[in-house]
């Protein structure tokens, strides 16, 4: 049994050896590093080739962006990612952000996915500046949520919803990825916050970290989206009291 | 009556030849079975320190490596690290995880010691001292060197492992509680046994002893 044991861990460790050091933080591996100085020490890198890790219905491919792509969209990121503390960020244990030029989760085009375990996002930047800045706050809220479950009751948010809405069983089950800001549907902020708790919370997260004026005569008039709003801000209080929403 | 029969000129060169090959092979023998015939051991009594309260001497198979502390930088992790030094737990304790060029581990205190080594769990063992928290605040150069303590996937996981650099990983800044840096004897560290195909090795190598200067003086 021993000797099972000996060689399962043998087998397991030796394909790391030949590895690299951001292959020992992440688990990801053809990474090449794009920013790891910066004020609030999140380590940003890009695919240097494809990689696919995962498996089945949990897999993640993602293809290499250009330097020109990633030149493009670097001062966007940061300026978001500027947007979060060092403090925050050790709270929530998100360290690490990879870049993509477009990204599949479960042979899904996506334009993120979060990682909790392994401390990371993954973001398709092939896409325009509104739709990443969102989807990286986005993501960031998945991270902030898997860090702190207790806050974030499911069954307290499906209340903020009119008696008769229902979420669908899972993100991607319905046809419905718009990001765009719904002015007329009242309790939701885009088509894909109608798709689960998790993603509306997240969406709700989002909007509140990019400025939009339309966002703020939407709110006037609906009751059901305050209280998703200072639930998500009271929420995020509690784990960090100096954290700065945009709206 | 015998007869003396001369050797021949060329029966002498084979002969010195032969004799030649037999003491090249044995001194090839011990030259190669010998790891640490070129490695400076280096005595820290002969060097003078200017914070002599903060080296510390680990004493690994091919000599000393000599260490300075960095309390200033990380100071609960610095803390830990001396008590574990001074109660003599990482005496005998197998580095467990090395990696070529790249980091030699040690320090697991409840499944790396010599007598009770476990392969199926080292690198996992705990200590009777609790974990303590990841020190990341105060910048920190992870070059060639560093001393910093290891932990699991989570942060604030630390207990005794830790990890000593050989090459630069600026992307560990920021991850590891630095504690230290190597100051003489990293060529004593790249002997440490290690494995092409694994990580994780068998019949590994063993910190002999792990002083304070201050109690070897």
């Amino acid at each position: 049994m021993k000797l099972i044991k000996i060689l399962i861990i043998v087998l397991f460790f030796s394909t790391n050896v030949l590895a690299d050091t951001i292959y020992y933080l992440l688990k990801i591996p053809n990474l090449e590093i794009i920013d790891i100085k910066n004020n609030n020490s999140i380590k940003t890198f890009k695919a240097k080739k494809y990689f696919k890790v995962g498996i089945k219905d949990n897999n993640v491919e993602c293809y290499s962006p250009s330097n020109l792509l990633v030149k493009e969209k670097q001062k966007l990121i940061r300026e978001n990612i500027d947007l979060y503390s060092k403090v925050f960020l050790n709270k929530i244990n998100l360290r690490f952000i990879v870049l993509c030029k477009d990204l599949e989760v479960a042979s899904i085009p996506a334009l993120g996915i979060p990682n909790h375990p392994l401390k990371t996002i993954i973001v398709n930047i092939n896409t325009n500046d509104y739709k990443l800045s969102r989807t990286i706050h986005h993501e960031i809220f998945h991270i902030i949520n898997d860090q702190y479950k207790e806050l974030f009751d499911h069954e307290k948010w499906k209340k903020f919803n009119s008696e008769d809405f229902k979420y669908q069983s899972c993100s991607t089950c319905a046809d419905k990825f718009g990001m765009k800001l719904l002015r007329e549907k009242k309790g939701f902020l885009s088509e894909y916050s109608q798709s689960t708790v998790g993603e509306d919370m997240a969406e709700t997260f989002s909007f509140l970290m990019i400025e939009n004026s339309e966002l703020r005569i939407k709110l006037q008039n609906d009751d059901h989206l305050k209280k998703k709003i200072n639930f998500i801000k009271s929420n995020i209080q509690l784990i960090d009291q100096n954290f700065k929403f945009i709206l | 009556m015998i007869h003396k029969i001369k050797q021949s000129r060329s029966e002498k060169i084979l002969l010195f030849f032969l004799i030649s090959l037999f003491i090249f092979s044995l001194g090839s023998f011990f030259i190669i079975k010998n790891k640490c015939l070129f490695i400076k051991d280096h005595d820290p009594k002969k060097i003078k320190f200017i914070h002599p309260e903060n080296i510390a001497i680990l004493r690994a198979p091919c000599g000393n490596v000599i260490i300075e502390l960095y309390p200033n930088i990380s100071p609960n992790s610095v803390k830990r690290f001396k008590m574990l030094i001074e109660r003599k737990e990482y005496d005998n304790v197998a580095f467990h995880r090395v990696i070529k060029n790249v980091l030699v581990q040690s320090g697991d205190t409840e499944y790396g010691k010599r007598e009770s080594l476990n392969y199926a769990k080292i690198g996992n063992g705990k200590s009777k001292y609790g974990t303590i928290n990841t020190e990341t605040d105060n910048n920190f150069d992870f070059g060639k060197g560093t001393v910093a303590m290891a932990r699991t996937y989570e942060r604030n996981s630390e207990d005794t492992q830790f990890f000593i650099l050989l090459k630069d990983a600026p992307l560990f800044e920021g991850e590891y509680s630095p504690v230290g840096k190597v100051k003489y004897g990293l060529d004593v560290l790249k002997k440490i046994k290690y494995d092409n195909k694994t990580e994780y090795i068998l019949r590994p190598d063993f910190i002999e002893t792990f002083r304070m200067l201050r109690s070897i003086n």
